[in-house]
């Protein structure tokens, strides 16, 4: 596999709703290698401001069309500027890097759990396994409605569950506690979303809660500031029994029996999610 | 075709001639097998590798980076595999790339330095050595970096147990650099790096606590350059040996600079992480130039800004003006 630097031209960036925004980027090199959980390293702005590239997951590819969808939202000096990025502008990227999930040999059923944009990856994935003949759950917590993704993004063969911190969407409550009621019936599960919904899974995974077991792999992507994201500077290490593991280059998926520690060590931020982008 | 060719050890018996002047830096470009996927690294002049040191380090806790104004801070804490890992694992992959790569020695005693420096003695795939002699001697506190006399022993011990082209990269957290740097190269240094990070801190004020897990960090990034560039073109007249110029240095024309600071040649550092194809960038840009310039060499424009160039330029030009 190659690590692209292409020059992608902007197709559409548009919010989707009150509070996320989704940049269609063509970019035909990287769309048709990529693979769900990898990532892009974006150049926001046109220069060196800010200085630093910064990482997001595909939410969908159109190989055919060349292009990728990445879902942001504005949480500072990066995203701010691509924020105001217009179609047809030219924006440096480089991937797709890191590695992908890893999934059941024969179709079965796949729960997935998303937080906040820690969505966008497990959508990719979704649309990846159910023309294999896969099933799929995805749960997705947000703060309030209008954080969810718009059901028009999911593939409609998925069982789409909502839930909200404010009870304005779907189930009134963290989306970790609907984890018990899908646990036992699915063959994988995969997870992407904020420190907080993290530690939360952890601990029910760590009482050996929802009926748990041993053989059934957890996954979980995540994404941590990154300076390189090709594995040298070691800026965006987790702790795991192997020793710190690079999220840009070992992960950013990892087990979730590895992440025990890192998860212990995070301050609970509500505004931090494992998947979207440093300041 | 003008040759980018350079020699930065000609003091050493076998010299250290290298295809063009452009390398990466230490701790920018791992063990040079990461940044393979993205293109061929040996069109690339050297690589000077992740920092070794005697024992493997698992480095600092994060945070480890954080971004500033045209720069970042790092703190990794020399996170590496040890230097038997290096000669068992890394050194063999070296000796079959067809571009040298540098080993970038860390130790935190003098000692330390030399036993690392006699294990990659003779080691196949090890072009060179640079110390990295901005970590603290713990028996006396202070950087090695920060004393002449401290550094110049060092250089001498480390000379005189290894054989290969030994480069010295500088520390900017200095009052003056000069006399570290004429030390440096009287002790036996064949080459001078200048120069590593600069110490910085960022505050987080919404925790009211610095950034970084070890409080400050090694600045670097455009924000350092004319810094840098300061550095080599006071050092440059003053000492015999080649100066590599290092800090912020992203395209042609930042490299430009350097050379005609009086750096031979040059090390890529944070711009691999901006721009990852940047130094294959500047190794063209720099063909280009002396194309443009009807250069024979690089090296003919390496040290034209320093005083005495400058002033034999103007002389030339009066002459040539007093004949017409």
């Amino acid at each position: 596999m190659s690590v692209v630097q292409e020059i992608a031209k902007v197709v559409s960036n548009e919010p989707v709703t009150d509070g996320l925004l989704v940049i269609r980027l063509h970019s035909p090199e990287i769309a048709r290698q990529c693979q769900p959980a990898q990532f892009v390293h974006v150049r926001c702005g046109d220069g060196i401001d800010p200085l630093l590239l910064r990482p997001f997951s595909m939410l969908t590819v159109d190989r055919a069309a060349g292009t990728l969808d990445i879902l942001y939202q504005v949480v500072g000096h990066g995203t701010e500027i691509l924020k105001n990025r217009r179609p047809g502008e030219k924006i440096l990227q480089l991937g797709p890097l890191g590695k992908t999930f890893s999934t059941p040999p024969n179709p079965g059923n796949l729960l997935m759990v998303g937080g906040g944009i820690g969505i966008a990856p497990l959508v990719f994935l979704a649309e990846t396994m159910i023309p294999r003949g896969y099933t799929v759950t995805l749960l997705a917590g947000a703060r309030t409605a209008a954080r969810h993704l718009p059901a028009v993004f999911v593939p409609p063969e998925v069982e789409y569950v909502l839930a909200t911190d404010d009870g304005s969407a779907g189930y009134h409550g963290p989306v970790t506690d609907l984890i018990a009621d899908y646990y036992l019936w699915s063959d994988a599960v995969y997870i992407c979303g904020p420190w907080p919904m993290l530690t939360s899974i952890d601990a029910a995974y760590q009482a050996r809660s929802w009926g748990w077991h041993s053989k059934k792999p957890i996954q979980v992507s995540l994404e941590n500031q990154m300076g390189c994201a090709m594995g040298v500077c070691l800026g965006c290490v987790v702790t795991t029994p192997r020793g710190y593991q690079r999220v840009c280059r070992d992960g950013p998926v990892f087990a979730l029996s590895e992440l025990h520690q890192e998860i212990a060590s995070r301050p609970g931020h509500a505004s931090q999610s494992s998947h979207s982008v440093g300041p | 075709m003008p040759t980018l060719e350079v020699n930065i050890a000609p003091s050493h018996p076998t010299g250290l001639i290298l295809k063009n002047p452009v390398i990466t830096a230490s701790g920018t470009f791992g063990y040079g097998t990461e940044y393979a996927p993205i293109y061929d690294v040996n069109r690339l002049g050297a690589i000077a590798a992740k920092a070794v040191t005697l024992q493997p380090r698992t480095g600092n806790p994060m945070p480890r980076i954080v971004e500033v104004p045209g720069g970042m801070l790092n703190a990794i804490g020399l996170q590496n595999v040890g230097v038997e890992a290096l000669v068992r694992e890394k050194a063999p992959l070296w000796a079959k790339w067809d571009v040298p790569v540098i080993a970038n020695v860390a130790g935190a005693s003098l000692e330390e330095y030399v036993t690392i420096a006699e294990l990659l003695d003779g080691v196949p795939g090890i072009a060179a050595l640079e110390l990295n002699i901005s970590c603290p001697n713990v028996a006396h506190g202070l950087d090695f970096g920060t004393d002449p006399d401290m550094a110049g022993a060092l250089t001498q011990a480390v000379s005189e147990r290894n054989s290969l082209p030994l480069i010295v990269k500088l520390t900017p957290n200095v009052t003056d650099i000069r006399p570290v740097a004429i030390a440096v190269a009287e002790a036996g240094a064949h080459a001078l790096a200048i120069m590593n990070t600069l110490t910085g801190l960022a505050i987080d004020v919404e925790q009211k606590c610095p950034v970084l897990a070890t409080t400050t960090g090694g600045l670097s990034g455009p924000a350092v350059r004319s810094i840098a560039l300061r550095l080599v073109y006071a050092v440059a007249p003053l000492v015999d040996v080649p100066i590599i110029g290092i800090g912020g240095i992203g395209t042609t024309e930042d490299a430009l600079m350097f050379l005609m600071a009086g750096a031979t040649a040059v090390q890529i550092g944070t711009a691999n992480f901006y721009n990852h194809r940047a130094p294959l960038e500047i190794i063209a840009g720099l063909q280009a130039y002396c194309g443009k310039e009807g250069l024979e060499s690089i090296q003919d424009i390496v040290g034209a800004a320093l005083p005495h160039q400058v002033e034999a330029i103007a002389r030339s030009q009066r002459e040539q003006a007093l004949t017409t």
